[in-house]
């Protein structure tokens, strides 16, 4: 039994949740979101998505997302217990 | 500065979700908004963005464990403390199954690699010892750490627990590998069974 490293095991999931969240079904698509991050990084693949060649609109939920997980982050940096509260 | 993290935040997230922007803005003017992320039924939402938020959440949670493994090379288990402290990091988010992991050490103690071996219910995974044996050999470690979280947040070792690492140091101690730990998440807490005193040890005479 193959033993999934971190890397690989949180690369595969986050694809899915992004898929999943983006509601992306089509199969291709998805192999192309999980190849990126495995191939590029997570960090890569949500600051530039334009450059594998998915739809527009895809890529439009991706920067959300992107924009969303900096604000996450910077946020609980500033303040663990409360966004600008 | 804080109040551009909120709104960026606070738009982002609705976008994502699809919850009205004006409903997220009022609802974060009296409450903290991170409620949405790690209370959503709290809130009156449809399934459908419950779904979602419990992505998002999870999203977060594994690209935090990526962050932490990307960087993770460079880290040397030096106490219980800096170990239980890896392992919370990793596993503290997951509220609703159990996770194994375990990390694999050189002669250094530092990390060669850290390997989920099982993701069970919310109360139970399986973890097979000669998988382990197999991967330790694979890594040429010479130590290994065992970690799992508990999601009912009990900080104290079960039977299972105790029973688990006894099979893993009678496979891995005949084998030169020793088993250093086995740390219990619970939420913000963890607990070394190693600071307990509570460390098994091979239970058939080794010859080296």
């Amino acid at each position: 039994m193959y033993f999934l490293t971190i890397e690989e095991f949180e690369q595969s999931k986050m694809g899915n949740l992004l898929a999943r969240i983006l509601k992306i079904e089509d199969k291709t698509t998805k192999e192309v979101i999980l190849t990126a991050i495995e191939h590029k990084g997570i960090d890569n693949f949500l600051q530039y998505p334009r450059l594998f060649g998915l739809s527009t609109e895809i890529c439009e939920g991706i920067e959300h997302f992107k924009t969303f997980i900096d604000a996450y982050y910077k946020s609980e940096g500033v303040e663990k217990n409360g966004i600008g509260s | 500065m804080v109040l551009d993290h909120k709104e960026t935040f606070l738009k982002s997230f609705s976008a994502l979700t699809g919850i009205g922007y004006e409903k997220i803005k009022e609802y974060s003017q009296d409450n903290n908004p991170l409620n949405f992320l790690n209370h959503p039924y709290s809130s009156t939402l449809t399934r459908e963005v419950v779904d979602k938020i419990t992505c998002i959440k999870e999203f977060c949670a594994s690209y935090e464990m990526l962050k932490l493994a990307e960087a993770g090379k460079k880290i040397h288990f030096n106490s219980t403390e800096s170990a239980g402290e890896y392992f919370k990091t990793l596993l503290s988010n997951l509220k609703d199954k159990e996770k194994v992991l375990v990390s694999f050490l050189d002669s250094s103690n530092a990390l060669i690699e850290t390997v989920v071996v099982s993701e069970g219910t919310v109360n139970e995974s399986s973890v097979y010892p000669r998988e382990i044996a197999k991967q330790a050999l694979f890594y040429d470690c010479v130590s290994i750490i065992v970690a799992h979280n508990h999601p009912g947040e009990r900080c104290q070792a079960s039977q299972q627990d105790i029973t688990l690492t006894q099979k893993l140091v009678d496979v891995l101690v005949p084998l030169n590998i020793r088993v250093l730990d086995h740390i219990i998440v619970a939420g913000e807490k963890y607990m070394s069974l190693l600071d307990h005193g509570r460390m098994p040890t091979c239970s058939q005479s080794v010859t080296r």
